[in-house]
C-alpha cells in the first residue's frame, strides 16, 4: 500500500504538488491524470525519493519512505520514466537486466528473465537482445523501458506515461499484459497517463490533479457518473462522457433475467461492458441480445432501451 | 565476389592492406625510421649545412633522448589523467560543487603560467633534471583534462542519469556505469590535447638538465647550430603526430 499524506513540493514560486493525500491499496492500479504540468511526474518522483518533499510524507507498506535508504527503496520499486532514459551505451539485454544484476541474480536467471520480458512487450528476443537503444524506434524503446521496470518483479510499480509512444494495437496489447501481470502478481501500480480511456481500462481508481492539487479521486465509474466539477467533466470526456460510461457499466446490471431470449445467437457475458453489447447490436442491426451470467448460472435479455436507461 | 571475400581468401594481404590504411601505423614507422637512420645521416647534414664542423648531434643517442622524453611525458600524463579526472569528478558531485569555480580558475592559471617559469621555480626546490620537468608538465597539462572531464560529465544526457537514479543505481554506480562511459569520448579528447601539448612542452625540460628530444634543440639554439635544431624538431614533430594519430584511432574505436 502506498499512502501519500499531505504531500507538498515547491519549486520556487511554483507549487508542483500541493497538500496531496492519496491512498493506493496493495494490489490495485491508481491512475494519475491531469493537464500537462499539474504535478504527476513530480508525485512519482516523491514516492521513490528522487526528490524530497517540502511537506507531508509518503508511507510505503506502512513505513515512512523518508526513513528508508533511497537506493534500496528504488530497487524495490519498478520505475518507467517519462523520457524513457535507456542507457545508450548498453545492449537492450543489459538495459533490462540492470536491476537484477544489482540484486545479484545468476546470469542464467537474468538471461531467461530478459527473454521472457522481451516476449512480454512484443519484441523478438533473438532480434532485439543484442541491439543498442539507438537501433530501436521510439515505441520499441518505450517497451524496453517498461521491461526494465518489470525486470526484478517489483511489488510496486511507478509508470510515467509508459505507453504514450505506442500505436493503438501495441498499446492495447501492453495494457492487456499489464492487467494480466497485475492480476497474477498483485502489484501495486501508480500510472500516469494523458489517455482517459487507458485510465478507465487499467485503473481501479483514478486521481485527477490540477495545479498540484487533488481535484477528485474515485473509481472510473464514479468519476464518469459524478464528475466533481466542470474540469473533471471535461477531462473524462465532456460530450462523450456518456459513451465512456458504457465502458464501465457491466451488462449484467441492465439485464432482464426474467426473460430468456432463447435465441440461437451466442450470448454476451454478463460481466462484459455495455459498450461491447451496444457494438454487437449496432453491428448485427438488432435491439436485443441474449445474456449469459455464467457465475450465477442464469440467462437473460438485454434490450437497447436497457442500455440507454438505468 | 565481394570485397570482404577477397580479404578472407588472402588473409595476409588483407591484414597488410588494413594496416596500410592506418595513418597511425605510418606515422609510427616514420618516427622509428627517423630514430634508426639519423645516427647514419652525418653525410646528409654535412651537405645541408656545409659551414658547420659537426652537423650531427652526438652528445646522447637519439634513442635515449626519445625514451627519456616519452618517459617524462608518460609519467606526467599518468598523474595528469588520474588527478584531472578525479578533480573533474569531484567538482561535479554535490559535495564538491562549491569548488567548481576555484578549481576552474586554478587550472586556468596553471595553463597561463609559462612552463619555463614553473621550471625556474621548481629547480631551487627540488634540483635539476627530470623531476622539475614532470612537475611543469603536470601543472601545464591539467587544464585540458579537468575541463574536458567537467564538460563531458555535464553533457551526459539527463534521461539516462535520471533513469539510473530512479531504478536504484547508487551514486557511485551511476558515475562508473553510466556517466563516465557516456562522457568518455569528451574526456579522451581532453587527454589527447594534454598529452600532445606536453610532448611539445617537455622539450624545454632540457634547459634544466632533463634528457629530452629538446636537448638538440636547446643546444642548437645556444650554439648556433641549426642542424641540431632541425634534428630535434623533426623527432619531436614525428613523435607528436604519431601519438595524435593513435589517439585518433582510440577515439574512433570508442564511438
Ligand atoms: N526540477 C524542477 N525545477 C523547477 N520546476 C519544476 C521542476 N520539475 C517540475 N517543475 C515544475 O513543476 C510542475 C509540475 O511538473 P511535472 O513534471 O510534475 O508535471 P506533469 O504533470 O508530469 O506534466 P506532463 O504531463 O507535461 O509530464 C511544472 O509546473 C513544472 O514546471
Ligand atoms: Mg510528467
Amino acid at each position: 500500500m502506498i499512502v501519500l499524506d499531505r504531500l507538498t513540493k515547491r519549486y520556487g514560486p511554483t507549487v508542483a504538488v500541493d497538500q496531496l493525500s492519496l491512498t493506493v491499496p496493495t494490489g490495485s492500479i491508481c491512475a494519475l491524470v491531469g493537464a500537462s504540468g499539474c504535478g504527476k511526474s513530480t508525485t512519482l518522483r516523491l514516492i521513490n525519493r528522487l526528490i524530497e518533499p517540502d511537506g507531508g510524507r509518503v508511507l510505503i507498506e506502512g513505513t515512512d519512505a523518508a526513513s528508508l535508504p533511497p537506493v534500496a527503496l528504488r530497487r524495490r520499486i519498478g520505475y518507467v520514466i517519462q523520457s524513457i532514459g535507456l542507457f545508450p551505451h548498453w545492449s537492450i539485454a543489459r538495459n533490462i537486466s540492470t536491476v537484477p544484476e544489482l540484486l545479484g541474480w545468476t546470469p542464467a536467471r537474468i538471461a531467461a528473465r530478459v527473454d521472457e520480458l522481451l516476449d512480454l512487450v512484443g519484441l523478438d528476443p533473438a532480434l532485439y537482445r543484442h541491439r543498442r537503444p539507438h537501433q530501436l524506434s521510439g515505441g520499441q524503446q518505450q517497451r524496453v523501458g517498461v521491461a526494465r521496470a518489470l525486470a526484478a518483479d517489483p511489488d510496486l510499480l511507478l509508470m510515467d506515461e509508459p505507453f504514450g509512444a505506442l500505436d493503438p494495437v501495441t498499446r492495447d496489447g501492453l495494457q492487456g499484459a499489464l492487467i494480466d501481470i497485475q492480476a497474477r502478481t498483485g502489484k501495486t501500480v501508480v500510472i500516469v497517463t494523458h489517455d482517459i480511456d487507458e485510465a478507465i481500462r487499467l485503473a481501479s481508481r483514478i486521481a485527477v490533479l490540477d495545479g498540484g492539487r487533488l481535484i477528485q479521486q474515485g473509481t472510473p465509474r464514479e468519476l464518469l457518473a459524478h464528475p466533481a466539477n466542470s474540469f473533471v467533466e471535461a477531462f473524462v470526456g465532456g460530450p462523450r462522457r456518456g459513451l465512456r460510461l458504457l465502458q464501465v457499466t457491466p451488462v449484467g446490471e441492465r439485464t432482464d433475467y426474467t426473460v430468456d431470449h432463447g435465441d440461437a445467437r451466442e450470448p454476451i457475458a454478463a460481466d462484459a461492458m455495455l459498450d461491447a453489447a451496444l457494438a454487437q447490436m449496432v453491428a448485427g442491426g438488432i435491439d436485443r441480445l441474449p445474456v449469459l451470467d455464467r457465475a450465477a448460472g442464469r440467462r437473460g435479455t438485454l434490450s437497447l432501451a436497457d442500455v440507454v436507461t438505468s | 565476389m565481394s570485397a570482404p571475400d577477397i580479404a578472407s581468401d588472402r588473409p595476409p594481404a588483407g591484414a597488410l592492406a588494413r594496416l596500410a590504411a592506418r595513418p597511425a601505423v605510418w606515422a609510427s614507422l616514420a618516427f622509428v625510421a627517423a630514430l634508426a637512420l639519423l645516427p647514419y645521416s652525418a653525410p646528409l647534414f654535412h651537405a645541408l649545412f656545409p659551414e658547420l664542423p659537426r652537423p650531427l648531434y652526438t652528445r646522447a643517442s637519439f634513442l635515449d633522448l626519445a625514451l627519456s622524453h616519452a618517459g617524462l611525458v608518460g609519467l606526467a600524463s599518468l598523474v595528469v589523467v588520474s588527478l584531472g579526472i578525479a578533480i573533474g569528478i569531484f567538482v561535479t558531485r554535490p559535495a564538491g560543487r562549491d569548488f567548481a569555480g576555484p578549481v576552474d580558475t586554478l587550472t586556468a592559471v596553471g595553463q597561463t603560467f609559462p612552463p619555463t617559469a614553473v621550471l625556474a621555480l621548481a629547480v631551487p626546490a627540488i634540483g635539476y633534471g627530470g623531476a622539475p620537468t614532470v612537475i611543469a608538465l603536470i601543472v601545464y597539462g591539467l587544464l585540458p583534462v579537468v575541463s574536458a572531464t567537467i564538460a563531458g560529465l555535464g553533457a551526459v544526457p539527463a534521461a539516462p542519469v535520471q533513469a539510473a537514479d530512479g531504478i536504484g543505481l547508487s551514486p557511485a554506480g551511476r558515475l562508473v556505469k553510466v556517466e563516465l562511459p557516456l562522457a568518455a569520448p569528451v574526456i579522451l579528447s581532453g587527454i589527447r590535447t594534454s598529452v600532445i601539448l606536453n610532448i611539445g612542452t617537455a622539450t624545454i625540460g632540457s634547459t634544466v638538465g632533463a634528457l629530452t628530444l629538446g636537448s638538440p634543440i636547446i643546444e642548437g639554439l645556444s650554439g648556433s647550430n641549426p642542424a641540431y635544431v632541425l634534428q630535434g624538431a623533426l623527432l619531436v614533430g614525428l613523435f607528436a603526430v604519431a601519438t595524435d594519430l593513435w589517439f585518433d584511432e582510440l577515439e574512433r574505436a570508442l564511438h
